[in-house]
């Protein structure tokens, strides 16, 4: 049984039309989405702005609710567990660290909300695995970089101990010599923690290095699967050779 | 890159920077963002200014455009010449008629650089009145209409009339871009300009400033955090790093051999292709320049660090056309080691 299965989910959004338009357009986000995650698996979801990755990190999250098809974890529908319970299960990093961090509070209560019963030893020991020192508890978001909120984001991920942390393009805002910080991190995590990843980029280069199998989407729809080496090797949609020849190299 | 060797070596630099020193103020604290940067570019060259957040390539960029000034910053020394003109002269006049006309700039968020609530071919205009006011309702135009097509906007018709939102990232950075040579300027700054794109819009914009520098015979400052972009794009690199320029190069001097420690944990911190590892990372962050420290800044960081380089900076050690602020090169310390 696989850890995650998404089967057969469409959603589709109602667009209102241009400024002067009065007709409703409907934008079909995710159509017919097959994926699955394995135990200690590294899954990449790979596709530019609006191929549907993010709506399927919702879905997925319970965030968002399909229009059919259904989200299994551990062969349970996600909605048959409670708010708390799905938590446990899996939890999601944001794209921009600037938005994913509430400004009003602080590090030492943004990561005890997240810490069961806010035990002061947890929160300690997550903040040294994600690389930030101790002493920054009383700190505020604005008072770290882009690539250290998204270490404080992964510690809040980590202190729910979930199965499974979905990442959303972690690192496209950050500059190219702190993504291969974070990128280490990913690693080291994925070495010494059960948990299994989702990594959703537009980035096949960066993201190759650390995914062992690659969902391809693009306009709602998985265009392309398989390994991360026969993808990158052998891809065989011309979308997905697209992705790959605009990586500077 | 450099197509005509000795056709380069002939011309003149177009701009001119020397010695350049700028801070700002923030939280009641200076920020030295800027400590003595030299640096000529040569007229038609592509130039990429590499580093990471902080190191001070933004602020030159704007120190380039006058927008360094009390009460946020100040340029506190240093000469900027550019044509033959000195900048730091200028005064608010003076820099109204020539920033967008002489020299341009694209940010790079694109949407937050549009006018919400203007069209697209009012923006456009807009540039263009701003620097010849009262133009001719037909030749204007024209020119908004050349601007889009040299952009490679297939349906300008549509695009004109629209509003900012109504664009993709990638065709609002092309308008950008648009809005940025309509005045045909001769020096072009790039600041990040595809950071918040896709990967396969970071490459077509990238293509069309390629495309417009040959058409307009324009000269590029490329900014980028991204060390393969500028080696994909730049004819040369200057390498910034707490707000000095610490290694300047050809692009294959800086990728064959590179001279400073930095520029090399640069390269190496880049995902390669097949590599069932991430790729080396620095580690730290550069440091926070509101108050600087003894010795080469670089130093916490470093891999090769001396004793020397925690007790004092490094100078500028010139070697034909390349230059690094290393105590690496120096011959004497060499022996010394």
């Amino acid at each position: 049984m696989s850890l995650l299965t998404v089967k057969h989910v469409c959603k589709s959004f109602d667009l209102q039309g241009g400024f002067f338009s009065s007709e409703s357009a409907k934008l079909l986000a995710l159509d017919d989405v097959n994926i699955s995650l394995e135990e200690g698996g590294f899954t990449g979801i790979l596709g530019e702005s609006g191929s549907g990755k993010t709506t399927l990190a919702r879905v997925i999250c319970r965030l968002l609710q399909p229009d059919s098809g259904e989200v299994l974890i551990e062969g349970r529908s996600v909605n048959e567990y409670s708010r708390l319970e799905l938590s446990m299960k899996v939890q999601m990093i944001f794209q921009d660290p600037f938005a994913s961090l509430n400004p009003k509070l602080s590090l030492r209560t943004i990561l005890g909300e997240a810490a069961p019963g806010g035990s002061l030893k947890a929160i300690e020991e997550t903040l040294s695995l994600v690389g930030l020192p101790g002493d920054a508890l009383p700190l505020y978001p604005h008072h770290f970089s882009g690539g250290q909120r998204q270490r404080i984001a992964i510690a809040r991920a980590l202190l729910k101990k979930p199965r499974i942390i979905i990442a959303d393009e972690p690192l496209s805002s950050l500059d190219i010599s702190i993504q291969a910080q974070i990128l280490e991190l990913f690693s080291e995590l994925k070495k010494s923690f059960n948990i299994s990843f989702i990594f959703i980029s537009h980035d096949i280069v960066t993201a190759s290095n650390i995914v062992d199998y690659f969902y391809v989407m693009k306009g709602g729809r998985v265009v392309e699967e398989g390994p991360a080496e026969k993808i990158l090797t052998s891809p065989s949609t011309d979308y997905t050779k697209n992705l790959l020849a605009a990586v500077p190299l | 890159m450099l197509e005509n060797k000795s056709e380069t070596a002939m011309t003149m630099n177009i701009l001119e920077i020397k010695n350049l020193s700028a801070e700002y103020y923030r939280n009641s604290e200076t920020v030295h963002a800027l400590r003595g940067v030299s640096l000529g570019v040569a007229e038609g060259e592509t130039l990429a200014i590499a580093g990471e957040s902080g190191c001070g390539k933004s602020t030159l960029a704007m120190s380039v455009l006058g927008l360094v000034y009390p009460p946020q910053g100040r340029i506190i020394s240093g000469e900027v010449i550019f044509g033959g003109k000195n900048l730091l002269a200028f005064g608010k006049h003076d820099w109204q008629r020539f920033r967008g006309k002489e020299i341009s700039i694209v940010f790079q968020d694109p949407f937050s650089s549009l006018n919400p609530v203007l069209t697209i071919g009012e923006q456009l205009a807009e540039t263009v009145l701003a620097h010849a006011p009262g133009m001719a309702k037909n030749v204007l135009s024209g020119l908004v209409t050349g601007a889009l097509d040299e952009t490679v906007f297939e349906d300008p018709g549509r695009i004109l009339s629209s509003y900012p939102h109504q664009l993709s990232g990638g065709q609002r950075q092309r308008i950008m871009l648009a809005m940025a040579i309509i005045n045909r300027p001769k020096l072009l700054i790039a600041d990040e300009p595809t950071t918040s794109l896709d990967v396969t819009i970071q490459k077509e914009i990238m293509d069309l400033i390629g495309k417009l520098r040959k058409d307009l015979s324009l000269t590029v400052i490329l900014i980028t955090h991204n060390m393969l972009l500028a080696k994909q794009r730049a004819d040369r690199i200057a390498v910034m790093y707490a707000g000095e320029i610490v290694e300047l190069n050809s692009t294959e001097g800086i990728f064959s051999r590179p001279l400073h420690p930095y520029t090399r944990a640069l390269m190496d911190s880049v995902p390669r292709m097949l590599s069932k590892t991430p790729p080396k990372a620095l580690a730290g962050q550069p440091p926070d320049l509101s108050s600087i420290a003894k010795g080469c800044s670089f130093a916490p960081r470093c891999r090769e660090v001396m004793d020397i380089c925690r007790s004092s900076a490094p100078g500028e050690y010139v070697i034909g056309e390349t230059k690094a602020r290393c105590f690496l090169l120096d011959p004497v310390i060499k022996i010394r080691k």
